[in-house]
């Protein structure tokens, strides 16, 4: 393996703490969120704080570049679900996205909101609780527990989306989240499971050290197991064909829109995909399944952001490209590993977390945020404007930006990747250069189209808070400053190398590398994207019904609605009204299922014919006057008299009892038949004389008695055929008889019956016992309690009637 | 069903017998480890038998005579076959292992044995009597159209907020002027 | 091989099934008090035929395998008495929704009433 690293362990606690703190700060939120309103967000900015300065000491201390560090505690051990935990560069890297951009963010919610809005304690403890589960996922080192930090993450997405729970566009927004976030992520979850399986152990790390080598062996499995777990990723990060729930999510405040659908949550998918790279590049679907579609969902993001209008949704669309972009790239890495991946993901928070937070200041400022109504703010909002503008740069790749960086090494690489793999890479180039050209006329159209021109006349104007405009201004700040000294950036992700992903070989990050072919397809591009930003503004954007993949979503809700109509339909034409009518069914299935049972086993019938036959007369005699008895039970008219038919029946079993050499049984059944009767003779006692005349048994030969006859018949040869089959199986050496000989040694008693109930078996008794005491306060409950109606109602006890069938009239509820 | 019986027979001698049966049943309770009896056995006659007083003196007359509340016979019962099984956690045995002392000789009784099973099945007699007890009474006085429980019994099992089942009965019978 | 037990066994639970998949309340439970009582039966000829085998009341000196098998007896003896408990509950039950609903017919208890959804 190239570069295996050591695997060194650190205190988990540590870590966790990390993890941890934010989540921790939740009570204080959530106590102190009415009194302090918006400014709560400055106590939860303490968090992120918190949590750097302790990951950096942690750091420090415990791990060095290039090192890999593990910890775990242990959960459920004997299924290899653990908490383990993992510091690597990588999970490093996002670490510190995860924790500054959330510093920013906090301090941009604390002054995007007004004064007076409401319930700010759930909002900032929503978004601690995601910082957490966020951390979680990526410090994970168990695939388990990946998982769950994954879910969670979507539960948080989840409540923040519909944190404007009345609006309709945050309900269909988070749901449709959710639906595709949990969805895929069980996919993930089978794919988990299977790597598991097939690597034999679920630590991260400890797969990932192992490489492809994982795989051998596996066979078609291995394919199977890739789309799952990409199917995951896929979904977290709004991949085709799921890229239509992260507009939705922008329904969301703009906070939200900025930290979870383009800074943190939605990177997962890419996050994951540098995890599998490791184990999957070299099959031969990796490279068709991650790159086509990161690649396919770049082009399509761009096209979809170009013919958008409003801001949020621009920067959604655009979110998708570059997510595609960076899935893609993880999908065209080499057997050495990929490069420069983390200065893209750098570049792109930059950039896109900037410019969401410019979106929310112009949508609080001017009131919309459609570009087709919105203009001239940049006299107003200069600060802003200067942010937008850095933004906008970046995005459109502009020189002197970390934008411009990140395109130049794109495209270097797939230059490389051009003399590997030859046409396989024209489409991921046509697809690079298309969305470039697209991204840069969008990017034009967001600056130009709300900061320049003429201001709209009927737009009222709120200016802005100083303070908010701080953050995006820093973000932009740092796409500029990196872009003018690439270097800086270069040399500090190069910490942050995971042997086994990353090219170990250093490459030199630099503005300048000479007039070259990317710098000409760069300028290309910039220019082309110049002109298609001029046709489409002659055109004033305005665009005729294109086909519309955007409509997507409608399909998925319009799915989603009909799935629970389905199933209300399919409950509907299941459903009996009558719960009876579940009893043929409940017996039918039964019969099916051990009459199959006994077609698989036939052949043990075959002994049947060699056993002795035994029909001990006595027996057979009490035999047929317990089934005299039943006869009686069956067609006796009078409930007194099918009664006594029963008890007769009931009685004689005793007999049978003491013909099985049971006397216990026999003492015991006795006793309880004589409870039983008196027990149900007070029940028909209750009903007065007319009634307990009761109806004669009449087999009429309809549909319903017929299957009711055949269900009976079934059942009863069912159990014919279960006894002589536990008789013809029978284990050569019975429990009973180990019992029967310890009696006397152990339990001290000669009656073997009595000392496996008190002695050998007491625990069953004790339940036993248990579970009459928990009967009889039951039945007396059910005495006592008695829901009243108002007034007397004299039907109740009344008339013989209502027991023969007859409901009385019920009095009008007014009573 | 609902009137207590005619039958002179029935309630002269019923003392007699419910005392003969209960003597009866303790001597099958003891006897059980050795031979077929036991605590189940016996607690079900013993429940029987206060069926058959019942039907004998009617079934007000069996609430008021009984001196325990027989659903407090059968929460003891459960109780102490828990204990019993508790007990060798003391001594540093396992849940519910048993102990048995013998003694050939002793003072006055002769041959004796005892151990904790016994006290495990007095357990399930009292559960057995009390619950067969308590559930009769219960069920035949309220389709008699008394009160399911005494106004004392009232007071452990029903609810504040609903009536007894039966009141209404009564009530109802009251207004007709029985 | 006891064939009287299989062959009882079978026509009990036959006549058990049949009284439960009827509407009067009564026929449903004398057909319970049956199951019960056929479920017991059927546990305990798993013991097997008892022939020449005596109960299992241990004497001094006799082989074990001159017994039945206790085990299955021990079961029975407490589910016996666990199917006494149910029908009790099942009576209460009974009665409760016979004065709740004024009805003995299951097919008239679950009819939806005029008003209700």
């Amino acid at each position: 393996m190239p570069g295996l690293a050591e695997l060194n362990h650190f205190p988990a606690a540590l870590l966790l703490g990390v993890i941890v703190l934010p989540v921790l700060f939740v009570p204080a939120l959530l106590l102190f969120g009415n009194r302090l309103g918006r400014y709560t967000g400055l106590l939860a900015l303490l968090a992120p704080l918190a949590s750097t300065v302790w990951l950096t000491c942690l750091l420090r201390e415990h791990w060095s570049s290039g090192t890999v560090g593990t910890a775990a505690i242990e959960w459920v051990p004997f299924l290899g679900i653990n908490l383990a935990l993992v510091l690597d560069g990588i999970s490093i890297f996002y670490g510190y996205v995860i924790l500054g951009v959330g510093f920013l963010v906090c301090g941009y919610a604390t002054f995007y909101f007004s004064r007076d809005e409401k319930n700010m304690g759930p909002f900032f403890a929503y978004l601690m609780f995601f910082m957490t589960a966020m951390l979680g996922a990526v410090f994970a080192d168990n695939l388990f527990s990946l998982f769950i930090f994954w879910e969670l993450t979507g539960v948080a997405s989840f409540l923040l989306i519909g944190f404007s729970y009345e609006k309709r566009t945050s309900q269909l927004g988070a749901r449709r989240a959710l639906l595709i976030t949990f969805s895929t992520g069980l996919c993930l979850l089978a794919g988990f499971i299977l790597l598991g399986q097939q690597a034999g152990t679920f630590v991260l790390s400890r797969i990932a050290a192992q490489g492809g080598t994982v795989l051998e062996g596996s066979g078609w499995l291995a394919p199977v197991m890739l789309t799952l777990i990409m199917l995951g990723a896929f979904g977290k990060s709004a991949q085709f064909p799921f890229q239509f729930w992260l507009p939705g999510a922008m329904a969301a405040p703009t906070p939200v829109s900025a930290y979870l659908h383009s800074a943190t949550m939605v990177k997962l998918g890419v996050f994951l995909s540098a995890r599998m790279f490791p184990i999957f590049r070299d099959l031969d679907l990796w490279l068709p399944l991650v790159a086509g579609v990161g690649f396919a969902t770049m082009l399509l993001g761009a096209f979809l952001a170009f013919r958008s209008h409003d801001l949020k949704e621009i920067l959604a669309y655009s979110t998708v490209s570059q997510l595609g972009f960076l899935i893609g790239f993880y999908g065209l890495g080499g057997s050495e590993g990929v490069r420069f991946d983390l200065l893209h993901i750098a570049s792109h928070v930059f950039y896109k977390g900037s410019l969401f937070m410019v979106a929310g200041i112009v949508d609080h400022a001017a009131g919309t945020r459609d570009l087709r109504f919105l203009g001239g703010l940049g006299r107003r909002l200069p600060l802003t404007a200067v942010a937008a503008l850095l933004g906008a740069a970046s995005l459109a790749s502009i020189p002197l930006t970390t934008g411009f960086i990140s395109k130049e090494l794109a495209l270097a690489g797939l230059g490389d990747l051009w003399a590997e793999k030859g046409a396989l890479a024209l489409f991921f180039y046509a697809a690079v250069l298309l969305s470039a050209v697209m991204t840069v006329a969008f990017a034009l159209r967001l600056f130009v189209g709300a900061f320049t021109g003429k201001e709209p006349a009927d737009n009222p104007f709120h200016p802005p808070g100083f303070w908010v405009q701080l953050p995006p201004l820093a973000l932009a700040g740092a796409a500029l400053g990196f872009g003018v000294f690439p270097g800086v950036l270069g040399e500090w992700l190069d910490h942050f190398k995971v042997p086994g992903l990353q090219d170990s070989a250093s490459g030199e990050v630099a503005l300048w590398h000479g007039i070259n072919r990317e710098l000409l397809l760069s300028a290309a591009a910039i220019a082309l994207g110049i002109l298609l930003h001029g046709w489409a503004r002659k055109r004033e954007w305005h665009w005729n019904r294109v086909l519309s993949l955007q409509r997507l979503d409608r399909v998925f809700d319009r799915s989603v609605d009909t799935l629970g109509y389905v199933a209300k339909r399919i409950t509907l034409a299941l459903r009996a009204d009558w719960p009876p009518a579940y009893l043929p069914i409940v017996i039918f299935t039964l019969l099916a299922f051990v009459l199959s049972a006994f077609v698989v086993h036939r052949a043990e019938f075959g002994e049947f014919v060699n056993t002795e036959r035994l029909f001990d007369p006595w027996r057979s005699l009490v035999a047929v006057m317990v089934c005299i008895g039943l006869f009686g039970v069956l067609t006796l008219r009078r409930w007194t008299a099918q009664l006594v038919a029963l008890s007769v029946s009931g009685f004689f079993l005793t007999f049978y009892f003491v013909l099985y050499k049971a006397p216990d049984l026999a003492m015991t059944q006795i006793l309880v038949e004589s409870a039983s009767v008196v027990l149900v003779l007070v029940l028909i006692a209750r009903f007065s004389t007319g009634s307990r005349a009761g109806t004669r048994f009449e087999f009429r030969w309809n549909a319903k008695q017929v299957t009711r006859a055949l269900l009976s018949l079934g059942m009863g040869g069912m159990a014919t055929l279960l006894v002589v089959f536990a008789e013809l199986n029978r284990h050569p050496d019975p429990m009973g008889y180990h019992m029967l000989a310890l009696s006397q040694p152990l339990a001290e008693g000669t009656n073997a019956v009595n000392t496996i109930l008190v002695d050998f078996r007491a625990f069953d008794t004790m339940g036993e016992i248990t579970v009459l005491l928990i009967a009889t306060l039951a039945g007396m409950g059910l005495m006592v309690h008695y829901k009243r109606e108002k007034g007397t109602d004299r039907s109740a006890f009344a008339a013989p009637g209502f027991l023969l069938g007859k409901r009385p009239e019920r009095k009008g509820k007014s009573e | 069903m609902t009137k207590h019986t005619d039958s002179i027979l029935l309630k002269s001698l019923i003392q007699l017998v419910l005392l003969m049966v209960n003597i009866l049943s303790v001597y099958v309770l003891f006897r059980g480890h050795q031979l077929p009896g036991g605590g189940f056995i016996a607690g079900l006659m013993t429940g029987i038998s206060f069926i058959l007083l019942g039907l004998a003196k009617g079934w007000e007359a069996l609430g008021k005579n009984l001196p325990v509340d027989p659903m407090r016979l059968a929460t003891t019962g459960v109780a102490l076959a828990l204990g019993s099984g508790l007990l060798p956690l003391l001594v540093g045995g396992e849940f519910l292992t048993q102990y048995n002392w013998h003694w050939e000789h002793f003072p006055m009784l002769g041959e004796l044995h005892l151990g904790t099973p016994l006290l495990f099945d007095t357990g399930v007699f009292l559960l057995v009597s009390g619950m067969t007890v308590k559930l009769v009474t219960v069920l035949v006085r309220s389709s008699s159209g008394l009160a399911p429980f005494t106004a004392e019994e009232e007071r452990y099992y029903a609810s504040i907020l609903e009536e007894p089942i039966e009141d209404k009965a009564r009530r109802r019978e009251e207004s007709d002027g029985l | 091989m006891a064939y009287d037990t299989a062959l009882l066994v079978g026509v009990m639970f036959t006549v058990a099934t049949y009284l439960i998949l009827q509407k009067n309340f009564i026929r449903i439970l004398f057909g319970f008090i049956i199951f019960t009582n056929a479920g017991n039966l059927f546990l305990l000829s798993i013991s097997g035929a008892p022939r020449h085998r005596r109960m299992p009341i241990l004497e001094e000196g006799r082989p074990v395998s001159d017994y039945v098998d206790p085990l299955p007896q021990a079961l029975v003896l407490t589910a016996i008495v666990i199917g006494l408990g149910l029908t009790v509950y099942l009576i209460m039950l009974l009665y409760r929704v016979i004065l709740d609903s004024k009805t003995i017919d299951t097919e008239k208890l679950f009819q939806p009433e005029e008003g209700d959804e």
